[in-house]
């Protein structure tokens, strides 16, 4: 990559920077460690969210839709993307609670 | 749901173009990608070198990546449901202009076809000459002076419908009153 002027790109160098300002010292390491249950609860929080969201959806699609035979593709593909995201969601999280525990 | 009198025929229902549902997609099918820009920028900027996300990154970046996706997927469907729900229907005797204005907004104007003073078809910018979109504005006699339905595909030819069946009307409810006489 190279900068406007021709020059070749070098990016800031933002670890020199935090320890030079005396932020951190010298082979410090910031490591955040996540607990599991919060990732569940979280998970919990994100599922209620899309419940709530998807009634409401699906509510404007059989109230006011058109067709039915849209609004049965429209549920179709929304429900089975939403499925494939949270069934993603899972495994990670179970892979993360056996990788801790 | 609208509700029709007896007799009435539904003449058109017309929906916004389809680039104006895309238009509004293409910001959120760009940022669906912004975890792998972060990750990236992360990397690219020396970060990664001193900070580390617990000792299984990759699970918890995931996790973020997943969630980040599933708001995009929401946010594409409420969209959509924006564009679906918009619709102008033309029957024999009048106008419904539908207009969802995001989830718990809903307006519907409602006016006879012999209210009709004056319609415009415009067609605005490289994009929409070429893809035959445009706006149609419908100016009436009745309470709500002008109806703009914006972003509608050939505004021309649903013009010249409309026009068509406002002529349609008036003669017959002339001829009716003629009958009456």
């Amino acid at each position: 990559m190279e900068t406007a002027s021709g020059a070749p790109f070098t990016p800031p160098d933002f670890k020199a920077f935090f320890i030079d300002s005396g932020f951190f010292k010298e082979g410090a390491q910031i490591d955040f460690f996540v607990n599991p249950k919060i990732l569940w609860v979280s998970a919990g929080v994100l599922l209620l969210f899309f419940v709530i969201i998807s009634l409401i959806l699906v509510y404007h699609w059989i109230t006011y839709g058109y067709k039915a035979t849209t609004v049965t593709l429209a549920m179709l593909v929304y429900f089975a993307g939403a499925f494939v995201i949270f069934s993603v969601i899972l495994i990670t999280l179970l892979a993360y609670g056996n990788a801790i525990s | 749901m609208i509700k029709l009198e007896r007799n009435e025929k539904i003449i058109l229902e017309v929906r916004r173009h389809w680039f104006m549902l895309v238009a509004q997609w293409l910001p959120l099918i760009v940022v669906v990608f912004a975890p792998l820009f972060i990750k990236w920028g992360f990397g690219t900027l020396g970060f990664s070198s001193f900070i580390t996300l617990a000792k299984h990154p990759q699970e918890i970046l995931t996790l973020l990546a997943a969630t980040w996706v599933l708001l995009v997927w929401i946010a594409l469907f409420l969209i959509w449901t924006d564009y679906y729900l918009d619709i102008l229907i033309v029957t024999d005797q009048r106008i419904f202009d539908i207009e969802q204005r995001g989830l718990f907004s809903r307006e519907i104007s409602t006016f006879r076809l012999d209210r009709i003073q004056d319609i415009t078809a415009r067609i605005d910018g490289v994009i929409a000459t070429f893809l035959d979109f445009g706006d149609l504005h419908i100016q009436t006699a009745g309470e709500v002076p002008e109806i703009v339905v914006r972003g509608i595909p050939n505004p021309h030819k649903i013009r010249e419908s409309v026009s068509r069946a406002q002529n349609t009307a008036i003669e017959q409810s002339r001829m009716v009153r003629i009958d009456g006489v």
